[in-house]
């Protein structure tokens, strides 16, 4: 094999580079958003810093106040059972947000005509800001003038009293999440392989028996997807609970990611927010590995 | 040649965005020069009606001062405000030199050593406490050194539905007040005498007021949170029996409930600040509209007391670092004093006393049941750090008592509890 001229080898390290250079905006802002603040985070998680002074080097003692092995446990308490709320909110809106946009994405397949009227309506939701939707359900809500309680002649104190409170915003976070997950939905199934499906009919399948075991198993992968985004995103919960109920009744709905920001930005104590976070981020890590691990039993990925 | 001359094009159309994101921080401290005019940056967080009096005010000042001062006006909500105020240290060249800000919060920024020391401020506007509303005056001297100038006080006053409610029968005692709510609850047209909000929100500033009133306090001499007091108890038993005793308001009104019920016609009080007044055309229409304004049961005559805030203005340490640039803030502050009768039409109550004497002033009508408030108004304590934590933990109490969750007496003593561990906690 002859060797490389000088020029070919010119023009292979300029495409190399030109090729690098493509890349570069994105690694710019990958490095300015993404992994500065998550080496800040994890170092300030060791420091003791209000924002605005010195920042001081504090080693594990964020972690043992959080744990509750400093001081009297309040901070501590008060943290991990911001963490249990965020848990339960995982735990339930998690499932809805998978189940009911896939039924809505099978039901607006199946139906052609009216299907692009339903599309819309559902995914209209989405387009909206959390304060707009927070808004609208709080006229919805209120006890004794809402549109809820009017129209179904109850008296419920939806915002006001427990369990209401978080079926409330379970209600609300739904609605306003079947769009996104829908459409994930609708481009997944329209992937499902027809001929499958045919031959399936042929054989004398049912409806029930092609979902099972055609449908499904064709839309495992966006399946996976969709539960993963949505139990991250789930358990980012901050906006419905910080405007709809203001984290109560008596805290019963103030969730991890409102006890960081109060404690970063209404007490400023960000070292101590930063260890909070790192803390949810474990158990965020935890629980994405073990569903995936679930998900692709026994598969080679 | 034509790939290679696309291919360069396409790197150099990727790599604008990075030379333009680099040109974009100037860093540095902006220092104003020696001569010229001096720009200021002026933060508040006055983002409602009250915010376009405020921008009239220093747009006026920018008029007079042209060619020596400029204020420029950076509004946004209080929480964000503080928030960025944190860390406006590490960017001065954004940072704020004049800051408005609630009294309740000011301890804490002092804490953050982020605010100047303004001593010689009365002396350079040639006032003294006498031409102030005390309370407001010295909530802005922290550990004997003054570090904010008053701005105005908001006290919580009575909106009333005329349509309800005639001048005559209106209350000025809670003893009062209970009576005609007994008497105008009318459960079959559903009509309440006053919707008490369960979640936070105002609840906890009459809460705050009836204990002052009953002889309590909220922090003692060494800050100590006692809204458990005795007094406390009372206050809130008194407060819980509105909804459960004698049912005067339904149960579970949420944060913006009592608004929305005294809106529809179906509760004859509301309990709210200045910054309705607008919001409600009083100050204009007052005479005109169905909605009318009193103070307080409890809040005005001689024993008269109300739990209120104060807006208050700072100067930032680390933006005012000359002498040519702490004068022009002290020209501007100067300017806000004596222009206070446009806060006052924002529905604000000026702290300034000369303003409020000023016939324009007492021709407001709407203003005079919350300066008569504001006369009596107790600020809590200012100088303490912790005090807007400690009100919170308060806050809960009371909407923990109102919701039935807990007795009055339990849901105080909690707050007080979970208060003092946090405390210890939050100095590690």
């Amino acid at each position: 094999m002859r060797p490389f001229t000088k020029q070919q080898r010119r023009s292979k390290a300029w495409d190399e580079f030109s090729s690098f250079l493509f890349v570069v905006p994105y690694l710019v802002f990958f490095i300015a958003f993404a992994l500065v603040p998550l080496v800040l985070c994890l170092t300030l998680a060791f420091c003791q810093w209000d924002g605005a002074n010195e920042i001081e080097w504090i080693g594990l003692q964020n972690f043992k106040l959080l744990f509750g092995a400093l001081g009297t446990g309040q901070i501590a308490m008060e943290f991990w059972q911001s963490v249990l709320h965020t848990l339960l909110f995982v735990a339930i809106e998690t499932p809805l947000l998978i189940v009911l946009p896939f039924l809505v994405a099978l039901l607006i397949h199946k139906c052609r005509r009216a299907g692009k009227f339903f599309m819309g309506a559902f995914y209209f939701p989405s387009i909206l800001s959390v304060a707009t939707v927070c808004i609208i359900w709080y006229f919805m809500f209120d006890t004794n003038a809402g549109i809820l309680n009017n129209l179904f002649k109850s008296n419920i104190p939806w915002l006001t009293q427990q369990p209401y409170a978080w079926i409330s915003l379970f209600i609300l976070s739904s609605w306003w999440g079947i769009g996104g997950n829908m459409v994930l939905y609708l481009a997944g199934l329209s992937n499902v392989p027809k001929e499958c499906l045919e031959a399936a009919a042929l054989d004398g399948a049912g409806p029930w028996q092609s979902l099972v075991h055609i449908t499904l198993p064709s839309m495992r992968y966006t399946m996976i997807y969709v539960l993963m985004m949505t139990t991250l995103s789930s358990f980012n919960v901050f906006g419905q609970p910080e405007i709809l109920t203001a984290g109560g009744p008596d805290s019963s709905t103030t969730v991890a990611m409102m006890e960081i920001y109060n404690t970063a930005f209404g007490g400023s104590r960000f070292g101590r927010a930063c260890a909070m976070s790192v803390l949810l981020a474990l158990i965020m890590v935890a629980f994405t590995i073990t569903s995936y691990k679930l998900q692709t039993k026994g598969e080679n990925l | 040649m034509r790939k290679k001359c696309l291919s360069l094009c396409l790197s150099a159309a990727m790599l604008l965005p990075c030379i333009a994101f680099s040109a974009c921080n100037p860093g540095g401290d902006p220092n104003i020069s020696e001569t010229g005019e001096v720009t200021l940056r002026f933060w508040n967080g006055f983002t409602g009606m009250d915010g376009d009096s405020m921008d009239a005010i220093v747009a006026d000042f920018n008029e007079e001062y042209a060619g020596e001062i400029k204020v420029e006006t950076d509004k946004m909500d209080w929480d964000t405000l503080f928030t960025k105020l944190t860390t406006t240290k590490s960017n001065l060249s954004t940072a704020p030199h004049v800051v408005a800000m609630s009294n309740q919060r000011l301890a804490g920024i002092v804490d953050q050593d982020l605010l100047m020391a303004i001593d010689d401020l009365p002396e350079y506007l040639g006032v003294t406490q006498s031409d102030y509303i005390s309370s407001a005056w010295n909530a802005g001297v922290i550990g004997g050194t003054r570090y904010s100038f008053p701005l105005d006080i908001h006290p919580t006053a009575m909106f009333y539905n005329k349509d309800l409610i005639s001048e005559e029968e209106l209350p000025s005692t809670w003893e009062e007040f209970v009576e005609i709510c007994v008497e105008k609850t009318n459960t079959e047209t559903g009509v309440y005498g006053f919707a008490v909000p369960s979640m936070y929100s105002i609840t906890k500033d009459i809460f705050a007021s009836i204990l002052l009133q009953n002889g309590g306090a909220l922090f003692d001499a060494e800050n100590n949170a006692v809204y458990n007091s005795d007094q406390g108890d009372a206050a809130l038993e008194f407060l819980s029996d509105l909804v459960y005793t004698y049912k005067v308001s339904p149960e579970n009104v949420g944060a913006g409930g009592d608004y929305t019920l005294f809106m529809a016609g179906r509760s004859v009080f509301y309990f709210d600040g200045p910054w309705l007044l607008n919001t409600f055309d009083l100050i204009k229409n007052g005479d005109t509209s169905h909605i009318g304004v009193a103070p307080m049961p409890g809040a005005t005559g001689e024993n008269g007391i109300s739990f209120s805030g104060s807006h208050q203005l700072t100067l930032m340490k680390n933006t005012v670092t000359s002498e040519r640039v702490k004068e022009a803030c002290y020209t501007f502050i100067q300017y806000i004093q004596t222009h206070s009768l446009e806060w006052a039409y924002a529905g604000q109550v000026p702290a300034y006393l000369p303003t409020l004497e000023s016939e324009e002033y007492q021709q407001i009508e709407a203003l005079q049941p919350f300066t008569q408030t504001a006369l009596n108004a107790q600020l809590g304590q200012s100088d303490y750090k912790y005090f807007y934590e400690g009100y919170n933990y308060m806050g809960v109490a009371v909407s923990n008592a109102i919701s039935g969750k807990y007795s009055a007496a339990e849901a105080l003593d909690r707050a007080v509890r979970s208060f003092s561990n946090w405390i210890i906690d939050n100095e590690y």
